[in-house]
């Protein structure tokens, strides 16, 4: 006898709302029951996972998730950058200014795999018709921002002592500063468009076009004779680096990632906030009640 | 060699970074006073937003309670 299931997610919550269903006219019909010999469906596997992407479930976990990973992201940063300034010894080449490093390299990293993470949330955002894909963008990208400019500002402050310039047009650092107008680039376009869905289309295409640029960076000091130094850390070879200052790097790499994360997740509570603001679950919040 | 060549540092030959002082620590602020930042105007942000809910009820609930009220008794024929 076919029994009615409860529904795990609602179609809904994941397409623009002028698109939205109307699934009440399916709801006397109850779901049909798995056929015999077949495991039924599992909670929590499979389809399961897609009653996060609602915005109404995202705004709890993405709170909670921040709340954790900012702590731990500060003190792995602290003691990251203890060992680095503090503790790792001094350069043979370069002294004491290869300590720019452990601020340096960190930024620089997560300069391009936010614009990764970007175009992967773009690309679903595109594909599924996922809301919270292209909220994930849009809280990505201020961040994404920062981090390459701060790549660029530690690299001129590393640059003038040990090349004597503070900037030259190369490979490296062309096209670092190319990342940067794209983070600009997506946040002018997005800003600049009034329908928020055509803003999210429009920004994923630019950003999925602009990815091609991420393995230029990494290549750049392969393919072109570059003043920038190679990759001091690989993954498929081993460091270059003395352990401590592998260890600090590391260890601050992790610390600026997790606070970096924690930061993103806050902006995705926001951008929640405004784009939801219609919605009753935003009405019934607690912090929204007077 | 003298033994004084494997002291410990000072706090101000440390601070000194071996004359790259200026370089090492301008990038560590800027980039710990850029994180504080950000952090700071994430908050400030959402404070704005909750704000802004938190008038948009309140002028819906007032609205909400106009509309109750009419029709007013002896009032006007005709909503304002």
């Amino acid at each position: 006898m076919p029994t009615s299931q409860p529904r795990l997610f609602s179609f809904n919550a994941f397409i623009p709302s002028e698109h939205a269903v109307n699934l009440a006219a399916f709801e006397s019909e109850p779901l049909a029951p798995p056929p015999q010999g077949e495991p039924p469906a599992r909670p929590g596997r499979g389809a399961g996972w897609w009653r996060y992407a609602s915005p109404a479930a995202a705004y709890p976990w993405a709170g909670a998730l921040a709340s954790g990973l900012g702590p731990l992201g500060a003190v792995l940063l602290a003691i990251g950058l203890f060992i680095g300034l503090a503790l790792a010894p001094t350069d043979a080449q370069q002294g004491e200014a290869y300590r720019i490093l452990f601020v340096h390299v960190p930024t620089a990293w997560l300069a391009m795999v936010i614009y990764l993470a970007m175009a992967g949330w773009a690309a679903l955002g595109l594909v599924m018709g996922t809301r919270l894909s292209f909220m994930m963008v849009q809280a990505l990208a201020p961040t994404g921002a920062l981090m390459a400019f701060l790549c660029l500002v530690t690299g001129a402050l590393w640059g003038q002592p040990t090349w004597g310039t503070w900037w030259v047009w190369d490979a490296r650092l062309t096209s670092v500063l190319i990342l940067l107008f794209l983070y600009v680039g997506y946040l002018a376009l997005h800003g600049a468009i009034e329908d928020p869905v055509r803003a999210d289309r429009a920004g994923a295409l630019l950003v999925l076009v602009g990815a091609v640029n991420i393995p230029v960076i990494h290549y750049s000091v392969r393919w072109w004779n570059t003043l920038h130094q190679g990759a001091s850390v690989q993954l498929a070879a081993a460091p270059t680096l003395a352990t401590p200052m592998l260890l600090a790097l590391l260890v601050s790499t992790a610390g600026l990632w997790l606070w970096a994360a924690s930061v993103v997740l806050r902006r995705l509570r926001n951008v929640l906030l405004r784009r939801e603001r219609h919605s009753a679950w935003v009405s019934a919040l607690p912090e929204v009640l007077p | 060699m003298s033994m004084a060549a494997f002291s410990e540092p000072t706090l101000s030959q440390w601070l000194a970074m071996g004359g790259y002082g200026f370089y090492v620590w301008s990038s560590v602020g800027s980039v710990l006073a850029a994180l504080v930042a950000e952090r700071v105007a994430v908050a400030w942000q959402r404070k704005q937003r909750l704000a802004a809910l938190r008038e948009a009820r309140e002028a819906a609930e007032d609205a909400r309670a106009a509309q109750a009220e009419w029709p007013r008794p002896g009032g006007g024929e005709t909503r304002p």
